[in-house]
């Protein structure tokens, strides 16, 4: 009886969220992958997914939102892995630095639109500094980034948001990080960058990789930023097609499967990019448990 | 542990909380609530709560709750879907007027307006009717300003009146001043917002439709855009707004022309500095395009008699007055109510906004004839970044491809 | 040996103030812009600190009041408004420079340029004119708040318990299948939520829980369990498994173990997860507009007061108490990311 009970024991635990999902969530993206999948009158059509990826914007879209998502990733994961470092040293005034670094996650969208539309202005604060302080003639015309500096530029500011929302993972995944390891490589005479590649990551890796693919999940549907700063269509993004077919042009025929249709593609294809992720990481995966 | 229990307590009591207040469903007895896009600036939601609303509470006994919000098509799409009727009177704007009344967010008002012993402008008939059943009544209108800082008025070509332009006196204007300091026309083009507005305008001026992209109207518009363009008069971070209040306060604009509420904006933040004209004017007159603002029933109302009595109310002509000279910038589209404002304008903006509707080239926002206005929107913007990255030269062919794409859309 | 140490404390310190100056700088200039009056927000160049006050000139020319402000870039005085209506003036000084004086005053002070030179006032600038104005215009903010705690509160619940219970499964025992439910787990993220917002909160309302603050927390915590059950996932990972297995030897129950030792060394984990489902909920004003609009929570009030207004200082104003409350909740937890609340390290 008890072996039984035993066996079903983890499955039980992971009902209740799956139950949560199926209440609550399931039904609109069901009626969602029925949407993409049919045609007008309802029979059986895999026209929108042909629509969506021969649409004018769709290769730009998909371009940036890989792009945005790599970059931002890679950039965010090194500095936070920096900062957790850094702040789980504990030396005198740390905490209050933590507190600091987590100031930008506290900023709600709204805010973070208007902060960096008002810096990045002609006349706006960031050209208004760098004025002041001599290091500029000329306020800068920030906002007329085109193509790839563009989307630099958005991965700054995203960036400038996040970071402590990556931070935050790390620094808890390093609590349980055992001093002695760490003393244990000092003694045998490694050097700092060797204990932190050969000893912390190692152990930390389930850590990071929560913490990467959350973000990549989270990057991948970036679009809010970019019609914040640039409006709709000037630098788009695969989630920002969806927002113009459901806000922008609602009563086009084909908005509301079209807005259907490219959520099941922006799905798919973040499903498909973690699972390339986890594969990559199982292959280097050694068992440091010791 | 002990923070573990500690922990556990303080959730418990924030679980207790929770239990003992949930959802207070409000149930009062006769309340209406009202929401609206108009009025978003504070001292208009004080000014209607202080000073409109208090008189229809009296008169009816009601209890009114006005609140302004942005995007209101989204509250809509929730109430009727779920078919729980919370907002019982919207006020909306013209161009999306044709969303609501295809969607069924509100009902017919024809016994109300039937009711009235006023006459509104037929600019916004289309608009606000379908099917010969009228949705909407228009409280409000809008038109296009010219407002220019006081620093542009020197470089104004020999013999041009400010207050008289015509629109080949303001591109020389505007082509003088960026010889001389730079470009300092704010065209705001961020997209599907405002482009085809203000292009609209200039097109109404030279004898063309709205909208249209390739007729002669258009065609000489275009033409006065390119110019302005390719001599480096137009700001190109005009692209990134959706309307010149921040360019011009902060002087990185001198000219634009555009809607008169953030046109009135700009001004009563320094009256002294600018000057407001009416439109520029073509061959065929001061051509601007007109929106509207209106009031509706909404589908699922359960007050539905306490809401036209609202409508009513607000219809009368010194309570149509009222507003406009308390909230400045918005012009009752009721003939009785232009005569009364005409002959003392409370301020400069009402002024020229008068003069413009009563004497200018005027069209609404003939949003209810395409299947979708943001997707015409679209349509101008293709083509404003395709004279921009051209220099200011558009291609005939070019431009009778983009009207098949505008006619595409037509029901 | 010296300049190794050298090397590494000022990499250190330059990596510390990037990071105060990168955060602090744009925090900085938020909070002025709340503060500032109408004209300050678009002039330029402006001083670093917000203005405390205005000089003003006054003239008397052609039956009207001159009002002239000084500019300093320039060094000379700006002509702002002509009128001979002391209501006007009112308004204008309230809107514009943030400054409130009544009719009578104004009337006063500028009846001594009638002598016929100008004269030059200096109003001090009503600093927190701009959150005045918010509170004139809102009158449930009280209430928004509680509810929004009770929001926040119910999301953290709901979020840490489901996603916890699922994170521990996925990292303490091997079953079939569970990767592909641990990844099924995460698509709940991977799903846009722009093109089902609506049908979904329609359920809701159909199922009564519209104007609940419960009702919110159960749409906040969709995303959060995916994400509480992979952070929880990692840390109980990290815990080192003979530690449990040590305490079953020395008698402990499965329960107990838990308690005592996992649950201890996971905490860090559980307040990272907290403050995602927090922030999730305190931040949020859309689902609350479309479900929650007659019980509204802190955020929804304020964005129907100031965020269709296009006057920025008014909007930061009402970001700044937004965000107020969220960094108090952010200054308790730090301690507790940080393991610095006491002594559990082995």
């Amino acid at each position: 009886m008890k072996n039984k009970y035993k066996k079903w024991f983890p499955y039980f635990l992971l009902t209740p969220a799956l139950l949560y999902y199926v209440l609550f969530w399931i039904r609109p993206v069901l009626r969602a992958f029925f949407e993409s999948m049919t045609d007008y009158d309802g029979s059986f059509s895999l026209m929108f997914f042909s629509k969506v990826i021969n649409e004018s914007m769709f290769t730009a879209a998909l371009r940036n939102s890989l792009l945005f998502a790599l970059i931002s990733v890679m950039l965010q994961f090194t500095v936070a892995f920096m900062m957790a470092l850094l702040l789980n040293k504990k030396f005198k005034g740390s905490n209050l630095l933590l507190f600091v670094a987590l100031i930008p996650m506290a900023v709600p969208p709204a805010a973070v639109a208007i902060l960096w539309k008002t810096g990045f202005s002609t006349f706006g604060w960031i050209n208004n500094l760098l004025i002041t302080l001599n290091l500029i003639k000329e306020p800068i015309l920030w906002m007329t980034a085109k193509g790839y500096n563009a989307l630099l530029f958005l991965i700054l500011i995203d960036t400038w948001t996040v970071l402590p929302s990556v931070m935050i993972i790390l620094l808890a995944g390093l609590q349980n990080l055992n001093k002695e390891y760490e003393e244990a490589g000092l003694i045998f005479g490694a050097s700092r960058f060797q204990i932190i590649k050969d000893i912390i990551m190692p152990i930390l890796k389930p850590t990071i990789i929560t913490a990467v693919i959350l973000r990549m999940i989270a990057a991948m549907q970036v679009w809010m930023i970019s019609v914040m700063m640039f409006g709709y269509g000037r630098v788009p993004f695969l989630v920002e097609r969806i927002a113009y077919y459901t806000d922008m042009v609602p009563m086009l025929k084909e908005s509301y499967k079209m807005s259907l249709t490219y959520s099941v593609v922006v799905t798919t294809i973040v499903m498909i990019s973690v699972m390339i992720y986890l594969r990559v990481n199982k292959k280097k995966e050694k068992e440091v448990r010791i | 542990m002990k923070k573990l229990l500690a922990t556990i307590l303080i959730l418990s009591l924030v679980l207790t909380m929770a239990v003992g207040c949930t959802s207070d469903k409000v149930e009062e007895t006769k309340s209406l609530k009202v929401t609206s896009g108009l009025w978003s600036r504070p001292e208009e939601q004080q000014f209607i709560r202080e000073e409109i609303l208090p008189g229809f509470e009296e008169e009816f006994n009601v209890k009114v709750e006005l609140e302004v919000i942005d995007n209101i098509e989204k509250v809509m799409e929730a109430q009727k879907a779920s078919d729980e009727w919370t907002t019982d009177v919207v006020m909306t704007h013209s161009g999306t007027m044709p969303l609501y009344i295809a969607n069924e967010y509100v009902q017919p008002l024809d016994s109300v307006k039937d009711s009235l012993d006023i006459t509104f402008m037929d600019a916004f008939e289309s608009a606000t009717t379908q099917d010969g059943k009228t949705y909407y009544l228009p409280i409000s209108a809008d038109v296009y300003l010219l407002i220019a800082n006081q620093k542009a008025l020197p470089y104004l070509p020999d013999g041009a009146d400010v207050t008289k332009l015509t629109w080949e006196e303001y591109k020389d204007w505007a082509i003088n001043i960026a010889d001389a300091e730079g470009a300092k026309v704010s065209f705001p083009l961020m997209p599907i917002k405002a482009s085809q507005y203000q292009v609209g305008g200039i097109g109404l001026s030279y004898g063309s439709e709205f909208p249209m992209i390739n007729s002669p109207g258009m065609l000489s518009a275009w033409e006065l855009l390119g110019e302005m363009v390719k001599n480096n008069a137009i700001l190109e971070t005009s692209f990134n707004y959706d309307n010149p209040v921040e360019q011009m306060k902060s002087e990185e604009a001198w000219l634009t022309f555009y809607h008169m509420v953030p046109v009135g904006d700009i001004y009563s933040s320094a009256p002294a500095k600018y000057v407001v004209a009416a439109a520029p004017a073509g061959p065929n007159g001061n051509g601007s395009i007109a929106g509207a603002w209106g009031v509706g029933i909404t589908a699922g109302t359960n007050n539905k008699d306490v809401a036209e009595e609202f409508i009513k109310y607000l219809a009368r002509p010194e309570v149509l007055y009222e507003v406009a000279a308390g909230t400045g910038g918005f012009i009752p589209p009721v003939n009785e109510v232009i005569a009364q404002l005409g002959e003392e304008p409370k301020d400069i903006i009402m002024k020229k906004g008068l003069d413009t509707l009563e004497n200018g080239v005027v069209s609404g926002v003939p949003a209810s004839e395409y299947t979708d206005w943001g997707a015409v929107k679209s349509v101008f913007d293709t083509v404003f970044q395709e004279m921009w990255d051209n220099d200011g030269e558009l291609a005939k062919d070019f431009l009778d491809a983009q009207q098949k794409e505008l006619e595409k859309l037509e029901k | 040996m010296i300049s190794k140490n050298l090397i590494v404390r000022t990499t250190f310190y330059l990596f510390i103030a990037t990071m105060l100056i990168a955060i602090l700088i744009p925090v900085f200039f938020f909070v002025s812009t709340s503060v500032y009056s109408e004209y300050e927000v678009y002039d330029f160049p402006r001083k670093f600190l917000p203005r405390t006050s205005f000089d003003l000139e006054i003239e008397w020319e052609n039956d009207q009041y001159n009002l002239s402000v000084f500019d300093e870039a320039n060094n000379e005085y700006e002509l702002l408004i002509q009128s001979n209506d002391m209501d006007r003036f009112r308004l204008y000084l309230k809107r514009s420079l943030s400054i409130q004086l009544n009719n009578e005053e104004i009337e006063n002070d500028f009846s001594l340029s009638k002598k016929g030179e100008p004269i030059y006032l200096t109003y001090k600038k009503d600093l927190f004119y701009n959150y005045k104005t918010f509170f004139s215009i809102t009158n449930n903010a009280g209430k928004s708040v509680v509810n929004s705690v009770m929001a926040a509160g119910w999301t953290i619940i709901i979020s840490l318990f489901f996603g916890s219970l699922a994170g521990y499964s996925i990292a303490r025992y091997k079953f079939a299948g569970k990767s592909q439910l641990s990844l099924t787990l995460l698509v709940v993220r991977m799903f846009p939520g722009v093109a089902i917002a609506i049908p979904m909160l329609v359920y809701l309302i159909k199922m009564n829980l519209d104007n609940t603050m419960i009702g919110l927390a159960i749409v906040y915590s969709v995303g959060n369990i995916a994400l509480t059950a992979w952070i929880t996932s990692s840390i109980f990972t990290g815990i080192n498994i003979e530690l449990e297995e040590a305490s079953y030897i020395f008698g402990a129950s499965k329960l107990q173990t838990f308690r005592k030792i996992t649950l201890p060394l996971a905490f860090p984990g559980f307040i990272a997860c907290s403050m995602y489902a927090f922030l999730a909920a305190w931040n949020d004003s859309i689902t609350a507009l479309i479900l929650s609009n007659n019980n509204p929570t802190l955020s929804l009030v304020i964005y129907k007061a100031i965020g269709s207004s296009s006057a920025i200082q008014l909007s930061a104003a009402g970001a700044v108490i937004l965000i107020l409350p969220a960094l108090v909740f952010t200054f308790i937890i730090k301690n507790y990311i940080n393991q610095l609340w006491g002594e559990v390290k082995l």
